[in-house]
This record gives C-alpha cells, sequence and structure tokens, in this order.
C-alpha cells in the first residue's frame, strides 16, 4: 500500500498541465472540515458567484423518479459539484450540473440526452440508470461523453467509442467477488438477480463462466423484477445449499434489507454477499450476521480501513454531505460523488475551451490520475478490451461487529482480463 | 416431497394477498357492477402508512405529514387499515359513485386512471424503492413431514382464509348484506324497499380495501413493500376472482391461495437443471393470464351483470368526415409544427405524431368496436421488437420492414381478439391487461430474445437517401419527420376511410348491441376480429416508428404501466373519434405539450400523478373527452350564430346520415 502511495503521488507530480485543477480539487480536504452544513453551504454559494469564467455544463441522468427510481445519486452529484465551484471551480469556470430525472426508461433517456445537447453539455453523467444506454446514440451524434462511476448497462460498458467509466468493469466486478470467494475457502455460491436481459446477460456472460473456470458452483436465482416476493427467493437460494448466498447488485437498499433478513429467517447462518448495499447493516443490526460487500469507492464505514489520504477525502465527503439523511445516501451517493470530482479533476487537464471535444481529449490522455476516493484511471482504452472502463481496481469487504466495512486483501484489488474465461467456440 | 411442501407454503403469504384482493374485488363487483382495477394499489397505501408510522413516526397524506412519533404496533396497524379503508370511501363518493350509470369503459378508464394515481401517489409520497417492514407475525418455522413451513405465512393464510369467511358471512347472514346482494339483482327494488345501494356500496368499499391492506401490511415484512408489487398484484387477484365467476367468495379465496403456492413452486422449480430456460423469464406472470383466459372462455358468457337504472349511454362517437380544407390544414399545421421547431421541442412534435397513430388504433378498437383494451402497446412492442430483428438480422428494407413488422402485429392482434368474441367490457380489459404484463415478462424482458448490447435498429434507408433520425448535434432530421408525417397521414386516412364506409357502421353496430347487430345479418366475431387486426396493425406501425426514431429499443419502452397511461391520454383526448387522437397525440406522454411543460416548468415524477388525475376527473365531467367537449361547444356556436342569422330557432336535427347513425348508437 506504501508503495502505492509513493506511486500516485509520483504520478500526481508529473501531470503538470492539470496542477490548478487538482490544486483546487485537493484544497477541498482542508475547507471542508470543522464548518457546519449551512455556513459551509453559503460560503460555496458566494465562492461560486466569485467565478467568472465561463460556466461549464455537464448533463446528469438523475435516476430518482418512477417506481424503482433511485434517490441516492443526485445528492452526491450535486455535493460535489458545489464543493468544486466553493474551491474555485475548474481553472476559475464554474461547474453548471444540468440534472434531468430519469425513470429507467429508454423515453425519458432520450428526452434528457436531446435537452442535453440543446444546451450544449460538455459532458452527460449517468447515475445509475437502468435505461441510460438509450442516450448513446444521441450523444454519439454530437459527440458529447458520457461518463459514470460505472458502467451500470451493457451499452455503456461495451460503448468504447464514447463512454468512459471511472469504476471497474463488469468483468471485474464479477470475477473479483469471486476470486475472494475462492479464497475464502467457498465452493458453493448462489446469487440472485431481477429478472431482466441485462442482469441475465451479465450473470451468464460473465459470473457463471467465471465461477466454472475458478471450480465454484454457482446457482443463479432470478426474480420478476416487480414482485418480488424475498423470503421465497431467499428460501429458494437457501435450498442450494450455498456456502455464501446473496445479490451481484441490488440498486434498491430495501431489497437488500428484505433479502439479507428473508436468507436469515430461511435459516442461513453463512456469510451473505449484500453487493453495493450498506443500510441494511443499521437495519438489521447483529441480526444481518456475517455479511460482504464490494464497492468501487472508499466509503466512510472503511474509513478507519483507508490510506490517510483516502481518510481526509472521506471527510470531506462525509461533511459535503452531513445535510443528507442517513436513510438517503450509501454507495451511490458517495460513488457518484467521487465520480463528479474526478470528472472536474480530467476538466482541469483541458487546456484552453473547454468543450465536448477537448474533454474527450483529455480523457483519453488521462493517465494513472488518483481518481477521488478510487483506484488511479488510465482511460486509453488499453485498461481491458472492448471495454469503457478507466481501472481494474475493486474493493470487497467484510462486515464488522462495529459496523465498519473492512477491506479483505490490501485494498483495492485488481483482476487480470486473463481471467475472464472465453466464450466456448462454436 | 418436503422443500415442496416447504415452497408451496412459503407462497402462501403472496397467496393470501391475492385472496384478500379477489375477496374485495367479488364483493365490490357484487355490490357495483365495476371491477377495481385500483385494489391493490389503494389497499397498499394502508402498508405504506403503517411502514411510515412504525419507521420515521409520520403520518403520510397525499398532501403533507404529521409527525405522531413512532407508534406501537397496535396503534399502527389500526391506522394503515383505517387509512387504507378511508381511501376506499374516498374511491367511492367521489369517483365510482358518480360514475354508477356509465358505460363500462368510463368505469375501467376510472378505475385504470386511480390504479395510475395510487401508484404515482405511493411513488411521490413514500419513494420509488422498497421500504423496509418490521416483522408482524412470527418469522419461525414448524417442521411437517420433514418440513420447515414458515409460520408467518400460515397465519396470514389463516387470516385471510377468517376474511373470507367473515365477507361470506355477511352477504349470507346479515340484513346489510343480503340487500347488498339483491341490489346486485335489481337495484330498483332495493330502492323501493327503502335501502340505500350507495350506503351499502359505501361499506363494502371501505370494508374490502381496508381489509386488503390488513393483509398487505402483515405480508409485506415477507414479501416486500414497494410501489408497483401490490398494484399488480391485482391481476393475479382478478383472475382467481374470476375463477369464482366474480360470485364466490370461497372459490376466490382458495384459489388466490393456490396460484400464491404455485407460483413459488415455480420460482423453485425454475433453478432446476430440467426446467428449460426459455421458460424461465415471466413465467410466474404468465400463469395468472393463462389463468384469466381459461376462467373467461369457460365461464365468459355465465358471468353474471349487475342489474341497473335505465339505459346507459356509450360515450358519443365522431364518425370521420375528411373534408379536404380540414385534412390539408392538419397535415400543413403538422408540417409547421416541424419545419418551425428544433433539437428536442421537433424530437417532441415528432413523438406527437407518432403518438396519434398509436391513439388511433384505441379509437377504432375502444371508440368505434366498444371492445377494451390495455394491450395496445404490447401490439406496437412486438412490432417494435419484430423491427429490431428483421433490420438487423435479416436486412429487411424499409418501408417494407414497417409493412412486415405491424402485419405480425396485427396477427398477434387476431389471437387477442378469439377470447374478445366471448367476452366483453370490463372483463375484455382484464384479459388485455393480464395479456400486457406477461407478454412484457416473457417476451419483452426475455433474454433469449433481447440481446446484451440491446435491441438495435438499423437506420431507415429509401433509394440510397439516408432517413435517419439523426445526424451530428441535429437530434431531429426534417427528412425523418416528414417521412413519419407521410406515414401517419396514409395510415390514418386508411383507417378513416374504413371507419366512415361499411365496416365503421358494422364496427358501431357490434359496438350498440351485439344480438341486434347479429340479427340484421353482421358477422360480429369477423367485426371483432377485423377491429382487433386493424388496431394491432396501426399500433404495431406506431411501434415500428417509436423504434426508428429511438435507434434501440428495451421492454421499458412498452411496459403495462405505458400502456395503459396511453389509454388514459387518449381517453382523456376523445375516444370516439380522430381529433381525439390527435389531442391525445399531442399532450401525450414526452409528446409537444409534455417537452415544453417539462422545459419551462420541470413536471418530472409529477406527470403521471397529473396524467392519473386528469383521467379520473375527466371519466367523471366529461367523458366525452377534450376534443369531444370542444366539438360540441363549437358545434353549438355554430348552431347560435345560425339561430342568429335566420332568426329562428336553432334547427338541432342530425345534419349527417352518419351522425344518425353514431345518435340510433348508443
Amino acid at each position: 500500500m506504501v508503495r502505492r502511495l509513493r506511486q500516485l503521488r509520483s504520478i500526481r507530480d508529473t501531470i503538470a498541465p492539470g496542477a490548478l485543477a487538482l490544486l483546487a480539487v485537493t484544497a477541498i480536504g482542508a475547507t471542508g472540515c470543522g464548518s457546519d452544513s449551512s455556513s459551509k453551504g453559503a460560503a460555496a454559494a458566494s465562492a461560486a458567484a466569485k467565478l467568472t469564467g465561463t460556466p461549464i455544463k455537464i448533463g446528469f441522468l438523475d435516476p430518482s423518479v418512477g417506481a424503482g427510481g433511485i434517490t441516492q445519486p443526485a445528492p452526491g452529484a450535486k455535493a460535489a459539484v458545489d464543493q468544486i465551484n466553493a474551491n474555485g471551480g475548474v481553472n476559475g469556470h464554474p461547474i453548471s450540473l444540468k440534472a434531468c430525472k430519469v425513470d429507467q426508461t429508454p423515453e425519458k433517456n432520450i428526452s434528457c440526452a436531446n435537452s442535453f445537447v440543446q444546451d450544449g453539455v460538455v459532458a452527460v453523467v449517468d447515475g445509475f440508470d437502468t435505461g441510460s444506454g438509450a442516450v448513446l446514440p444521441i450523444l454519439h451524434s454530437a459527440k458529447i461523453p458520457l461518463v459514470g462511476a460505472l458502467a451500470f448497462t451493457p451499452e455503456f460498458e461495451t460503448d468504447v467509442a464514447g463512454s468512459y467509466s471511472f469504476g471497474a468493469n463488469q468483468a471485474t466486478f464479477a470475477i473479483g467477488p469471486l476470486q475472494s470467494f475462492k479464497q475464502q475457502g467457498f465452493n458453493t455460491v448462489a446469487f440472485t438477480q431481477a429478472d431482466v436481459p441485462a442482469s441475465r446477460g451479465y450473470y451468464e456472460g460473465f459470473i457463471v463462466p467465471a465461477a466454472r473456470s475458478f471450480g465454484l458452483t454457482f446457482k443463479p436465482v432470478y426474480f420478476p423484477r416487480d414482485s418480488p416476493d424475498f423470503q421465497t427467493i431467499a428460501s429458494t437460494l437457501v435450498a442450494t445449499h450455498p456456502d455464501i448466498a446473496g445479490s451481484a447488485g441490488l440498486a434498491d437498499e430495501g431489497k437488500c434489507t428484505a433479502l439479507v433478513s428473508g436468507l436469515r429467517n430461511a435459516g442461513d447462518d453463512k456469510p451473505i454477499f449484500a453487493g453495493f448495499c450498506t443500510q441494511y447493516l443499521k437495519q438489521l443490526g447483529a441480526k444481518a450476521g456475517t455479511t460482504e460487500v464490494y464497492s468501487s469507492v472508499w466509503l466512510p464505514e472503511m474509513r478507519q480501513y483507508a490510506p490517510p489520504a483516502v481518510q481526509q477525502q472521506l471527510d470531506t465527503a462525509v461533511n459535503a454531505l452531513k445535510s443528507v439523511p442517513d436513510g438517503q445516501k450509501g454507495y451511490y451517493t458517495y460513488a457518484t460523488y467521487a465520480a463528479v470530482m474526478t470528472l472536474g479533476k480530467v476538466l482541469g487537464t483541458v487546456h484552453g475551451t473547454v468543450d465536448s471535444a477537448s474533454l474527450v481529449a483529455a480523457l483519453k490522455a488521462t493517465k494513472n490520475m488518483p481518481a477521488v476516493l478510487g483506484p488511479p484511471i488510465t482511460c486509453d482504452r488499453k485498461v481491458w478490451p472492448r471495454s469503457s472502463t478507466c481501472t481494474q481496481g475493486l474493493l470487497v469487504a467484510q462486515a464488522q461487529p462495529d459496523g465498519s466495512l473492512k477491506p479483505l486483501g490490501s485494498g483495492f484489488e485488481t483482476v487480470s482480463p486473463a481471467l475472464v474465461p472465453k466464450p466456448p467456440s462454436k | 416431497m418436503s422443500l415442496y411442501l416447504q415452497f408451496a407454503v412459503l407462497g402462501l403469504a403472496a397467496g393470501a394477498v391475492y385472496s384478500a384482493l379477489a375477496v374485495g374485488l367479488i364483493a365490490v363487483y357484487r355490490a357495483t357492477g365495476i371491477l377495481n382495477f385500483a385494489a391493490g394499489a389503494m389497499s397498499a397505501w394502508g402498508a405504506y402508512t403503517f411502514a411510515s408510522l412504525r419507521g420515521s413516526g409520520d403520518l403520510v397524506l397525499p398532501v403533507g405529514r404529521i409527525h405522531v412519533g413512532v407508534l406501537a404496533l397496535g396503534p399502527a396497524l389500526a391506522i394503515g387499515v383505517a387509512t387504507a379503508a378511508a381511501v376506499g370511501l374516498l374511491s367511492h363518493w367521489l369517483v365510482f359513485r358518480p360514475l354508477r350509470r356509465s358505460p363500462a369503459l368510463a368505469q375501467v378508464v376510472a378505475s385504470v386512471g386511480l390504479m395510475i394515481v395510487m401508484q404515482a401517489l405511493e411513488v411521490v409520497r413514500f419513494g420509488g424503492q422498497a421500504a423496509y417492514v418490521t416483522a408482524i407475525l412470527p418469522s419461525g418455522t414448524v417442521h411437517v413431514l420433514g418440513a420447515s413451513l414458515s409460520v408467518g405465512a400460515l397465519l396470514i393464510a389463516g387470516i385471510a382464509c377468517l376474511l373470507a369467511l367473515g365477507a361470506g358471512a355477511y352477504f349470507r347472514f346479515t340484513r346489510l348484506g343480503v340487500a347488498t346482494r339483491a341490489g346486485a339483482e335489481d337495484e330498483l327494488a332495493l330502492r323501493l324497499m327503502g335501502h340505500s345501494p350507495d350506503r351499502l356500496a359505501a361499506i363494502v368499499w371501505g370494508a374490502s380495501i381496508g381489509l386488503g391492506g390488513l393483509v398487505i401490511t402483515l405480508a409485506s415484512p415477507t414479501v416486500g413493500l414497494n410501489p408497483t408489487i401490490y398494484t399488480w398484484a391485482v391481476i393475479p387477484a382478478l383472475a382467481v376472482a374470476l375463477l369464482g365467476r366474480l360470485v364466490s367468495i370461497g372459490t376466490g379465496c382458495a384459489s388466490g391461495l393456490a396460484l400464491g403456492s404455485f407460483q413459488a413452486l415455480v420460482q423453485f422449480l425454475a433453478t432446476k437443471s430440467w426446467w428449460p430456460d426459455w421458460a424461465v423469464t415471466g413465467v410466474q406472470d404468465a400463469v395468472p393470464f393463462a389463468v384469466v383466459v381459461v376462467a373467461l372462455f369457460v365461464f365468459g358468457p355465465r358471468m353474471p351483470s349487475r342489474g341497473s337504472l335505465g339505459e346507459i349511454r356509450l360515450p358519443k362517437v365522431t364518425v370521420p368526415q375528411l373534408r379536404p380544407p380540414v385534412v390539408l390544414g392538419t397535415v400543413a399545421a403538422g408540417a409547421l409544427a416541424i419545419v418551425l421547431t428544433s433539437g428536442g421541442t421537433r424530437f417532441g412534435v415528432l413523438t406527437s405524431m407518432i403518438l396519434v397513430l398509436l391513439a388511433m388504433s384505441y379509437v377504432v378498437l375502444t371508440g368505434f368496436l366498444g371492445q377494451i383494451s390495455l394491450a395496445q402497446l404490447a401490439f406496437a412492442g412486438v412490432a417494435g421488437f419484430a423491427l429490431s430483428k428483421l433490420t438487423t438480422g435479416w436486412h429487411i428494407p424499409f418501408p417494407l420492414s414497417i409493412l412486415v413488422c405491424s402485419s405480425l402485429a396485427a396477427l398477434v392482434g387476431i389471437a387477442v381478439g378469439i377470447p374478445a368474441v366471448r367476452i366483453r367490457g370490463a372483463q375484455l380489459a382484464v384479459v388485455t391487461l393480464a395479456l400486457a404484463v406477461s407478454v412484457e415478462s416473457f417476451v419483452f424482458n426475455n433474454p433469449k430474445l433481447t440481446p446484451l448490447s440491446g435491441n438495435k435498429i438499423a437506420d431507415p434507408k429509401l433509394f440510397g437517401a439516408d432517413l435517419a433520425v439523426r445526424s451530428g448535434a441535429d437530434l431531429t432530421r426534417l427528412v425523418f419527420c416528414f417521412t413519419v408525417l407521410a406515414i401517419v397521414v396514409i395510415f390514418t386516412l386508411l383507417a378513416a376511410q374504413l371507419l366512415r364506409g361499411d365496416t365503421g357502421r358494422a364496427f358501431l353496430a357490434v359496438r350498440s348491441n351485439e344480438r341486434a347487430a347479429a340479427s340484421v345479418g353482421i358477422n360480429v366475431a369477423w367485426c371483432k376480429l377485423a377491429g382487433f387486426a386493424v388496431s394491432a396493425f396501426l399500433a404495431g406501425s406506431a411501434g415500428t416508428l417509436i423504434g426508428y426514431s429511438r435507434g434501440q429499443l428495451s421492454a421499458d419502452s412498452f411496459t403495462a404501466l405505458t400502456g395503459v397511461s396511453l389509454l388514459a391520454i387518449v381517453y382523456l383526448g376523445g375516444i370516439g373519434g380522430i381529433s381525439g387522437a390527435v389531442v391525445a397525440g399531442v399532450t401525450g406522454p414526452l409528446g409537444v405539450v409534455y417537452t415544453v411543460l417539462n422545459d419551462s416548468i420541470n413536471m418530472g415524477e409529477y406527470y403521471v400523478l397529473v396524467t392519473g388525475v386528469g383521467l379520473v376527473v375527466t371519466a367523471i365531467f366529461n367523458p366525452i373527452g377534450v376534443a369531444g367537449a370542444t366539438r360540441e361547444h363549437w358545434d353549438g356556436l355554430v348552431a347560435r350564430v345560425r339561430a342568429r342569422r335566420s332568426g329562428s330557432a336553432a334547427d338541432d336535427r342530425p345534419a349527417r346520415a352518419e351522425e344518425l347513425v353514431t345518435e340510433h348508437g348508443r
């Protein structure tokens, strides 16, 4: 870890063009602590008002509406923009966030993409909407990049032409936990997921073959998206006698809690994998038992295990999100916050006019840039074949009795593309 | 074997919800003759209230909230059930009582509107994600025949059975219950005996929704609580209520429990290696659809209908006149709207034009033929998904691709129309809604049909000319918009020509009275199948245009809820004529009005809520829709001007033969 920190510092020192932006963003850590949120908000607004540069418009797909909408990402995006603007913006230019509410349908995403193009945004940040793949034809046409904390849809994942994910790709998230399970001595894994093409593709395209290559027995259990009965689903998982059961990624914290609770009610006393969820820790307390999660960024629950520099970033992030009630923030909030902050850093490396073309050039030139709360990113398309990802690192963590999440291994673990099983020849 | 028993018992929790809702549906149908599609969404309000009182300590109201502090189990449960009952009573007094003598379509539309309102309200007030509900019943297990059986599920099933017994006893042994049953046979006689059917109906509405709320609250820690789960639980509940022929509470209750158990067993069996891959996705949603179709096909003609006071008026229909100035003026207005707008607003205009075609499919089938279909968007989806395969896999060129895919949708329409030969009214709405849900789950969401990269659609080209919707920052190219305008105008005019001829008159005759139509030589079955085919063709062509305008499609473009919302918009516009379809297109979701409004005042999550409220209000106060009301006002104005000019009383006789047909068609 020490070696990695040294490596990061040396990389940071070599990125001269972005020095101003880096200064602005790293200053966040120093300014964020100790002040109350209202006075800080007023200070942020006042600082942003003093910025005289042309605003840099960024679109944000806010997935907070509709049945199944998630409200966690939006506060993260807003807090990041406020923080960047409060610390001098991007080379003197304030960021203007154009949020557009989407409801997982392609229609709403297309409508938002149209408005982003009209507004002249330089980039669009995906807030984990399952319908965001529909924006790609429009953004491609207008040469606007789609950026996100994770490639949340298969379209985003495979779009090497115009999308940039600051988190690990789907194969890494499939293989990473399996690698960890194997190291922990587990042999049988049973995961559940909503029965929609994207998750079926993810499970059967990545997890099943990867599990086979690790010598693990993997049992997928699919449930109807609109009418999941989690007690029945949990019992179905338990009936496969797994060493670890759970889900690779339920976007809904309430469903996570229902699943963990259902597994315990069904008599499962083995470890549970809860994907990106964390709220079940508070809701179920000790009843949750031994659980594991994964993440693309450091979370507040992991603070005591994070490197000092990251601890400072976490403190800043927690302070920036202090006004958001506990029940309404989690992985998706911090990951979105981190993605927008990291985008701000990349924008800071742009020479001259900031537009979508210069941003794309800056993204492609990004090499080993330390991402906020995350591993270094390199967006030259060589990190993973045929993937929009800029990094390979992910954290797998285990819940501790004190409610903290302790990473397994030495922090961000990487997965080699060589571990991805080849598709069977026809 | 013990595992099968264990899963059968686990499914009783969901089964108890189906049972409670089915008992409520049967009770309301017996008391009022209304099939309440909103039963699940209304009852779920009680469970949400309970969860909120036990969680944050807030009593959440449709507007505002009162902080009462975190309540103990008993008071929270009592308040939850009481609020659900209040929702039932309010819906009776405000919505369904005024609609008692309205046609089945108005009642279905109001009930569907209420379903949209309640679901949207739950999303807005309680959030779209699953709510955490603390356990109410014991979560342990008992061991029987080697199986660990869930005590909670057994208790919920027992409570649902007790409630069903109570409901049965009310109708059989109490004076009010017997009077309610008598009212179903002859409402006039009931009034003469001194009973108030409204008061009897109010008791049933309050009790059915309240008790539904109780069972949902008890089941929610096990089954879960989110805005969609209980909204759609109404479909299996309707399925089992229909198995009980909308009369037998006992059959409804037992079938509900059996269906829940069966679905849980299917969930378990689908993990077995021998279970076919293609039958994993959506099979749980397909089962209720199969039950509905079989029940209606077997029992349909023998389903009881409620006696009513006086003649029920059908919604007014305006036979298309196709006056050249009006047609040319409308087309010119569309062309002007395309030319004068740009970017997102022009995309809104484009969406509006496609919605006109989709709305025309409702006008043909529901407006003229009187068949209530909630599956129009499923027809559009079938064509859209087929377009993806045809253009990317088989390279079928434009515009042949549109004709082939729309014809495929027409074939599916004919298949759906077969049950309509034997059933009608609200029962047909049940079949088509169940079909829409099962097609969404079983077909559109089936990974065997949808590749990982989505259902992409190749850009249209004609004789080498690129007709693609966008190029660079030009979001909506003129050439694509005019292509769509031409297709919409051609198909709309063809449909209008059909409706103003013999076929249209036959449709109106069937709508008015099937027996009378048959007696004058009209082939009723043929008419219904032809109506479904034409309507599905129009919906399919709209589906292909949606596909070409998006570039790729997913199941979320064609959800059952979107289809239901579209019916709402078409009904708001006026389902009885082309002008109504145009109004629906202009005001429909993501159409030009929506786009402009959303740009100026961000409607966000409130759009669905506003649509639902508008639908309910229209169904009550203005059953002829916006276009119909405007036309009536215009006709009145013209009549007054004529009267003033001639100095005599306005001649209110129908001016045209078509109007005469329409008037007599009521």
